[in-house]
């Protein structure tokens, strides 16, 4: 069997110095409280297992970078991971710490299929909990089949968007409408309608994201971007 | 004699020691008891345990905490243990350091941390803070232990004791079934029959509380099917938009949940909750 790689604390080596200490404290705290981060999780762990040789203890560490024990712990647990999914972590495929932590609950082959499965997008992390959870209750059902049913079990989500609109006529809707098509595709669009001055735009979680990108690109912010597609001449 | 803590542990025979009452441990103590058998074999007792001096007594003792480490030593045909007396300790002292040592192991079974935490808040006049701060105990195990020590029916109780089923579902059967306990025996049957994920088990509590009127078995089946969720999309000033995002980086939760929480307290303070 493959022996997965795993940071040992005792294996640190020397008490770091205090300039190691110092420049640690600020890559975990630049990797964990920012959007953009310098560390991926794997570095993060390593350098959380310095400040803890460093400092001598895991309260120690928390009370200096501002994170709760529960939370470093769920960080650490990283180390956990299959070594598939270090590789995606490595690359910087997977960086949700939520996700990683919940993923290491589960066996290596099941890891991979679900890890797999969250980079293609299918899976939030909330599905990742819901999946560890039904693991348990169902050790002998193949991990594809639990993957499937909580697909399936999960809540449809859909997104609405309120906008202010002139009158529109038949003609004017189904010009407008087009126009989301293009923008965001056809298949988001659950539904678009309007009364008196305010239209209602229903899309799913895909069209969400479509229309925050296209929203990005244009250096606008989504209802703005609606605005602009509803009043296009 | 005057009550106080030896503050060495001392040597006591094992047959001068009795089980106290307020042991929390009623079930599950002679589990992987090998074990710790062999460790303390091995390495001797790294932890001592806790008596009391029985009333009236002079080298009699009640255990308040350390029992599997008891047995183990009566098992490895010991004469002592190693022990510290505290003689200053009331009976809600026992109890309080017997489910501190006893819960935070997996060990421990949910129906006696249940009856021990509930007696706990009963004691300290319901008031979770209290119970919070002693035990170490979070605030929602602590209510979830009272739902269950008052509200689950003695059949339930059993199998939480034989592991059949876990305390979690025991309280959402419970909050579905809003107390009725006939109800709540039924869904957590059906809970288990029909393999419930995360998700069916929440839309269960949730029409549990919304449709009182509704059967067990209605209940189960409509929470099988997944709803549709609608979001509203809320345009945000700048300003708010980076004060969300720095809690959203401080506190990892999602804009979504932060936003749910500061509605809820805005609609509650001004009565509309």
């Amino acid at each position: 069997m493959k022996e997965r790689e795993k940071t040992n604390i005792y294996g640190v080596g020397r008490r770091p110095s205090e300039k190691q200490i110092e420049d640690a404290l600020a890559a975990v705290i630049a990797s964990t409280k920012r959007k953009k981060r310098k560390l991926n999780s794997l570095e993060v762990v390593d350098k959380i297992l310095l400040l803890a040789q460093g400092l001598g203890s895991l309260n120690e560490v928390s009370r200096r970078v501002g994170l709760s024990r529960e939370m470093l712990r769920q960080i650490l647990s990283v180390r956990d991971c299959s070594n598939e999914v270090k590789t995606f972590v490595k690359k910087g495929k997977l960086t949700g710490f939520d996700i990683l932590h919940r993923l290491s609950k589960l066996s290596d082959s099941d890891q991979h299929v679900v890890a797999k499965a969250v980079l293609k997008g299918e899976l939030s992390s909330d599905d990742v909990r819901a999946i560890v959870t039904l693991r348990r209750d169902l050790p002998h059902v193949e991990i594809g089949e639990i993957v499937d049913r909580i697909k399936a079990s999960r809540n449809i989500k859909q997104y609405v968007v309120y906008f202010v609109v002139p009158s529109l006529g038949k003609r004017d809707r189904a010009i407008i409408r087009a126009r989301f098509e293009q923008a965001i595709g056809a298949r988001t669009i659950v539904s678009l309608k309007s009364e008196d001055d305010v239209g209602e735009l229903i899309i799913t979680g895909e069209g969400k994201k479509r229309l925050e990108e296209a929203a990005r690109s244009k250096g606008n912010t989504k209802r703005a971007y609606v605005q602009s597609l509803i009043m296009r001449e | 004699m005057a009550k106080e803590k030896s503050r060495e542990a001392i040597p006591i025979e094992l047959s001068k020691i009795e089980i106290s009452e307020q042991n929390v441990r009623k079930e599950g103590a002679e589990q992987e008891l090998d074990e710790l058998a062999e460790s303390i074999k091995a390495v001797g007792l790294i932890n001592p345990i806790l008596v009391k001096r029985k009333s009236g007594a002079k080298d009699e003792f009640e255990l308040i905490v350390g029992q599997r480490r008891y047995l183990a030593h009566k098992k490895l045909g010991r004469k002592f243990i190693l022990a510290f007396v505290d003689d200053r300790m009331s009976e809600d002292d026992e109890l309080i350091k017997s489910l501190v040592e006893n819960v935070h192991r997996v060990e421990i079974n949910p129906a006696d941390a249940a009856r021990a935490t509930t007696a706990l808040y009963k004691r300290f006049d319901k008031n979770v803070e209290k119970v919070k701060k002693v035990s170490g105990l979070s605030k929602r195990r602590i209510e979830q232990y009272v739902d269950i020590e008052e509200l689950a029916s003695p059949a339930t109780k059993r199998k939480l004791k034989q592991g059949d089923v876990k305390p979690q579902d025991v309280q959402r059967a419970i909050r579905a079934a809003q107390g009725n306990m006939t109800k709540a025996d039924e869904m957590l049957e059906m809970m288990k029959k029909y393999e419930l994920d995360k998700y069916q088990k929440g839309r269960l509590v949730e029409y549990g509380e919304e449709h009182p009127t509704w059967s067990a078995t209605k209940i189960v089946r409509e929470s099988l099917k997944p709803v549709i969720e609608r979001s509203v999309v809320v345009p945000l000033s700048p300003k708010l938009r980076d004060g969300l995002q720095r809690a959203v980086d401080m506190y990892h939760k999602g804009p979504d949940e932060i936003a749910v929480e500061a509605l809820e307290e805005w609609l509650k303070k001004n009565g509309y909750l």
